[in-house]
């Protein structure tokens, strides 16, 4: 059922270890194109981790290592280290915090940063043209049009969320990696991102880390339990929450441990 | 009473006699310098230029150490601020965590609990060179001497620098270290390259904290005296070609000597050669002004919204 749709992220054999521990076990699995894949899992069973690995932002981690190849529309991402090939594919796989992380200058400046540092020779209009798509894309531009040059730290934690949800818009990625996303925010808020990334996956492959199950049950195509650095169930969302094959993923969704 | 209330009792006393000291000989001076200092204190004290006499009357004003001072101040900034802001760009963010990083620190610190008067001799020692004859003059006519003056507005800004350095370069890596890490975080993830991230998102957000070093640097030289002293000479004018304020002249006036408000504080203090205890303190006055501005504007900028990322 799963090979009908196309592929979008390939991941093949994946180990990763910090310096001696062993994080993450062998993982395989195929992220589709165009669709909501959730990680779900106790904490500190290296969802995050496996994340981040795919825009590659462990490699700031100092003892991390990865064995294994993720491939990106066909191409693997671990193959070269130079620093270009790093920035064009963090351009291409953006990546939304558990905080709420907007720089400190305006919300017109959150915006027009990664857009000027991806092509610097925009024309004003076309950037400004940009900055409204990815403000009204993200439901945000009514709340701020009246202050898009005031410092971006004065908007509520949900607003400046669904800021950073824009600022990773703005440079026309085609996978967004969220990180909890939610995990700071208050439920309307939450309500209002998850709507926002029902919307998105009619243009963008989304993957996202929870630790709310319900998030995951209501938005998620896909869902891949983690524990303990391995991949016990992956599957469709409708199977693993209505007959797990594994006894663990039962006993997780069913809350006997969390 | 029971002895323990009593115990409190002095400790409480004892607590507040302290503190009511450390306030009463800090408002003690300054009002005592406000008083000596006001009588001599007006405008035409502020713009004429010092006499070196011993007629009180005759001294003229303090308008060319002012001017020193300023030169000074700008001539140690210009070189410091870029030179420790670098430093503490690299150490915070490019240097490999180990001896290197553990000896440069070593080395702020070492050069931070240098007495200035040390800095100033090894500035001098260093701009005496007849390589560094451009900075100064050069000693001519003195048969088998080949060394420059080694005293100027150059020799001492650049030795000011030096002795700001480590201050400048600790406080910019307090505000660097201050940054969360989420924002470098941020703009890596959206594909920026470190540069870009630093310049861009890091400085920005530190803004505060570098100007606060600046001013503290600033402070620093303005209130120096031994480098002053060595490096820039006890001439109360400006020794350079005249009219100094000329702008033809103003390279001379740079590679020349003169005073600032502390070198002239000196000089007509009683332990100087020209024993005018009012002038003096009316300079006090004017050094003490500029230094409760300076932390006025510090506390200021903690405070402020300004550096706040607002675009104008």
């Amino acid at each position: 059922m799963m090979s009908e749709k196309l592929e979008s992220i390939q991941i093949n054999n994946v180990n990763v270890f910090y310096s001696k521990h062993h994080a993450l076990k062998n993982i395989s699995m195929t992220i589709q194109k165009n669709a909501i894949t959730a990680f779900i899992g106790p904490s500190g069973c290296c969802k995050t981790t496996l994340l981040k690995s795919i825009n590659r932002m462990n490699d700031f981690v100092k003892s991390f290592k990865l064995d294994g190849n993720i491939f990106v529309d066909g191409e693997d991402i671990y193959k070269s280290n130079k620093q270009e090939h790093l920035i064009e594919l963090r351009r291409k796989i953006g990546l939304v915090f558990q905080m709420p992380n907007p720089f400190k200058v305006s919300i017109y400046n959150n915006l027009s940063m990664p857009i000027l540092e991806k092509s610097p020779n925009m024309p004003k209009n076309k950037v400004d043209a940009l900055i409204l798509k990815s403000l009204e894309d993200t439901h945000i531009y009514e709340e701020v049009s009246n202050r898009l040059h005031t410092n971006a730290e004065k908007l509520s934690g949900g607003q400046q969320q669904r800021l950073c949800i824009a600022r990773a818009l703005a440079i026309e990625p085609k996978i967004i990696l969220f990180d909890e996303p939610c995990s700071a925010l208050d439920p309307i808020s939450t309500m209002k991102i998850e709507d926002l990334l029902m919307e998105l996956k009619k243009n963008y492959t989304i993957v996202i880390v929870t630790h709310n199950m319900g998030q995951a049950a209501r938005i998620a195509d896909y869902v891949g339990f983690f524990y303990e650095g391995e991949l016990v169930e992956y599957d469709t969302c409708d199977k693993i929450f209505t007959c797990p094959t594994k006894e663990l993923t039962q006993n997780y969704l069913s809350g006997k441990f969390s | 009473m029971k002895r323990y209330l009593l115990e409190n009792t002095i400790y409480k006393i004892l607590c507040w006699i302290c503190a009511l000291f450390t306030i009463a000989i800090c408002f003690g001076i300054i009002i005592y310098i406000g008083i000596q200092g006001l009588e001599k204190f007006n405008f035409n004290f502020l713009v004429s230029e010092p006499n070196p006499t011993f007629n009180e009357e005759a001294s003229g004003g303090i308008s060319t150490p002012i001017i020193g001072t300023l030169v000074l101040t700008v001539i140690g900034i210009l070189i410091a601020f870029p030179w420790g802001l670098l430093s503490a760009v690299y150490l915070t963010h490019y240097a490999k965590k180990g001896i290197i990083t553990g000896f440069f620190k070593l080395a702020i610190d070492v050069l931070s609990g240098v007495p200035t008067i040390v800095i100033a001799i090894f500035g001098l020692a260093i701009f005496s060179n007849p390589l560094f004859a451009f900075l100064s003059s050069k000693v001519d006519n003195v048969p088998g001497i080949q060394k420059a003056f080694g005293r100027s507005f150059l020799v001492a800004g650049i030795t000011m620098a030096i002795m700001i350095l480590p201050y400048v370069t600790k406080t910019c890596i307090e505000a660097i270290r201050a940054v969360p890490s989420s924002y470098m975080e941020a703009s890596y993830a959206m594909g920026a390259s470190k540069r870009y991230s630093i310049i861009k998102v890091l400085l920005p957000a530190a803004q505060k904290g570098i100007v606060t070093a600046v001013i503290l640097g600033m402070g620093r030289i303005i209130g120096d005296t031994a480098i002053v002293w060595l490096t820039l000479g006890g001439t109360l004018r400006m020794t350079g070609v005249q009219p100094w304020y000329n702008v033809q002249n103003w390279w001379s006036t740079l590679t020349n000597t003169g005073s600032t408000l502390t070198s002239y504080i000196y000089y007509t203090s009683p332990a100087g050669e020209g024993n005018m205890p009012k002038v003096a303190f009316s300079a006090s006055l004017f050094l003490i002004i500029i230094i409760i501005l300076l932390n006025f504007i510090v506390d200021l900028i903690g405070k402020s919204q300004a550096l706040e990322g607002e675009d104008k």
